[in-house]
């Protein structure tokens, strides 16, 4: 069974076709990432796969459920986690509190009216944990506009995975990094559980080569290859429109 | 916050005690006109609270407040007059019924955000009072309801009457210190922290897994239900429901008293409404601008003090404790 399947996928926005008949099958537990040079209508098939934009065309399945009409918190219950290519956090709240929002998402005490938040021991179990995957335990009582940019960027990251997503949509993760923190935020995401689908837009080479079982390359909205990274890497049309030639 | 709430309550450990203290000393120590005054200010700071539910933590500015303030008093008149003043029946009615002016409007309301939501919850308001003037035969039309009962607490053979100022001033103490107790556990809660996301960021919010949609409802309803119950409390304590409850100035000056005690927290609201009831009260035997001077005011913290009075006392404190 496929986690995803993106069928004849098309978001216009005006005259613009972000998006064009996109087609994608994501296995359970691949690893894939989506390449493709600025423009290409990558974050535009995430925000549609996440559900923020709704398509033009085509259809969207995630497991078996066709999932085209859902919203996007119905596609997040069902396990469908993102990261923005921007970062989007809580900026009056603290670290563990951002994280602790995220890790009461996915329980049935997020809607408790008249207990205090920090009062479930497993929910604070799991904020402490991902305070540590993401060496932000020091920063945990900060609020979120004194975080460095790349604690930010960490920060997004937590978030998204606070829920034990099962497909886990990352839109550049590690861009504006260091390379200290590129390296750490690689570690992470490559010792997810394999189980976990995994899509990740990236521009960094060495990061897609580490993480990604297949690519998909997009060009002027539309898939132009597919295949493991050594197959797309000497892809003569890839070379030429991606690498501009220089590979 | 609630890391800071928590020690906030550490370090103010008496706070809470002082406070009732005050509240019950308040009629041995001081006149029937403070009395009085103390009562009307302590049912707006609840109403301050409620309104702060959506203004300061969930980001929905209403302007608006006043049709769930003055709905609640005129059912609650309606009951006493024709059904009975037993608060154990008339309060469960109030709230239904703004629970359910607050889902209908709420429905409408809540499609929309910023200054929409704000002219949206303004226009509904006006269109209830503009009700209540024209409906004479339920309302009584620009008179209002007249001739409310004194209220009393019934089971059985068993009653007490809250007759007499001093009796209902109690009355308004508890239900001031419950309500309060209430907002303050709700915003503490994982409701209350999804209601800051919302004010935040509702798009990421949404992508965690948050229908934001019914949080934003439920906020609407619970600050509507509140504002309902003080509302009823108000038209007790003047035993008359009157049009003017349902006004937008009404609405206004709770907004302002929100702004200047401090949005987002729960004690500037009540402190901001106090401080502006003491205002009214007080500078408005001197002077018959003191609307204008209470504008001047609101203008002065807006520019000077976005924060509100609880704005400027942090700044203070983390100023003290800063090293040098
Ligand atoms: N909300 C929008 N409204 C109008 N046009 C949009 C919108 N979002 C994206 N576009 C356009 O769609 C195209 C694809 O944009 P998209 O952000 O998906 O590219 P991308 O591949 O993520 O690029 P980058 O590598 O720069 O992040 C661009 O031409 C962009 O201008
Ligand atoms: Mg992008």
């Amino acid at each position: 069974m496929d986690a995803l399947r993106v069928e004849g996928l098309t978001r216009r926005f005006g005259g613009v076709v972000a998006v064009h008949r996109v087609s994608l099958d994501v296995a359970e537990g691949e690893r894939r990432a989506i390449i493709g040079p600025n423009g290409a209508g990558k974050t535009t098939l995430f925000n549609l796969v996440a559900g923020k934009l709704s398509p033009s065309e085509g259809t969207i399945r995630y497991r078996d459920t066709d999932i085209t009409g859902f919203a996007p918190h119905q596609r997040a219950r069902l396990g469908i986690g993102r990261t923005f290519q921007r970062t989007n956090l809580f900026p009056s709240l603290s670290v563990c509190e951002n994280i602790r929002l995220a890790v009461l998402a996915q329980t049935d005490r997020a809607r408790r009216i008249l207990v205090p938040v920090e009062r479930f021991a497993d929910v604070e179990d799991r904020v402490d944990e991902l305070l540590d995957d993401f060496a932000l335990a020091h920063r945990a009582t900060t609020e979120v506009h004194e975080l460095s940019y790349g604690e930010q960027r960490q920060l997004e990251i937590a978030l998204a995975l606070a829920g034990r997503p099962s497909l886990l949509l990352l839109d550049e993760p590690t861009a504006g990094m260091s390379p200290a923190e590129t390296s750490s935020i690689t570690e992470i995401i490559a010792g997810l559980p394999r189980e976990v689908t995994l899509l990740v837009i990236e521009h960094d080479m060495e990061v897609v080569f580490t993480l990604a079982d297949r690519i998909s390359v997009l060009h002027h909205g539309e898939v132009i290859a597919e295949g493991t990274p050594v197959e797309v890497r000497d892809d003569p049309n890839v070379v030429e429109v991606y690498f501009g030639g220089a590979g | 916050m609630t890391t800071s709430v928590a020690r906030a309550a550490r370090r103010n450990r008496w706070a809470v005690p002082a406070l009732v203290l005050a509240l019950v000393a308040v009629p041995f120590v001081l006149g029937t006109f403070e009395v009085s005054l103390a009562t009307t200010a302590l049912i707006f700071a609840v109403l301050a609270m409620s309104l702060d539910l959506l203004v300061g933590y969930t980001g929905l500015v209403s302007l608006g407040h006043a049709a769930f303030f003055g709905f609640g008093g005129y059912v609650a008149a309606y009951t006493a007059i024709h059904l009975t003043g037993n608060l154990l029946v008339v309060l469960p009615v109030v709230a239904a019924g703004t629970a359910l002016l607050a889902v209908v409007l709420g429905f409408l309301a809540l499609r929309t955000t910023g200054v929409y939501f704000l002219m949206l919850t303004l226009a509904f308001g006006q269109m209830l009072f503009g009700l209540a003037v024209k409906w004479t035969p339920v309302t009584g039309g620009s008179d209002g309801l007249a001739g409310v009962p004194a209220p009393f607490v019934g089971i059985g053979p068993m009653s007490y009457a809250f007759t007499g100022r001093v009796r209902f001033y109690y009355l308004v103490v508890v239900a001031v210190l419950a309500l309060g107790w209430f907002l303050i556990r709700v915003v503490g809660s994982p409701f209350g922290h999804a209601l800051v996301g919302i004010k935040d960021n509702e798009e990421r919010l949404a992508s965690l897994g948050y229908d934001t949609w019914r949080y934003k409802m439920a906020a609407y309803v619970l600050a509507g239900v509140v504002a309902g119950v003080v509302g009823a409390l108000f038209v007790f304590f003047n035993r008359h429901a009157a049009p003017e409850n349902l006004f937008w100035v009404v609405s206004g000056e709770v907004l302002l008293m929100v702004i200047i005690g401090g949005a987002g927290t729960m004690y500037g609201p009540a402190l901001g409404a106090v401080l502006v009831r003491l205002f009214e009260s007080y500078v408005s035997s001197y002077t018959d601008r003191w609307q204008t001077l209470l504008g001047l005011l609101f203008v002065a913290f807006v520019l000077f003090a976005p924060g509100g009075i609880v704005g400027v006392i942090r700044r203070r404190r983390n100023r003290g404790r800063a090293p040098g």
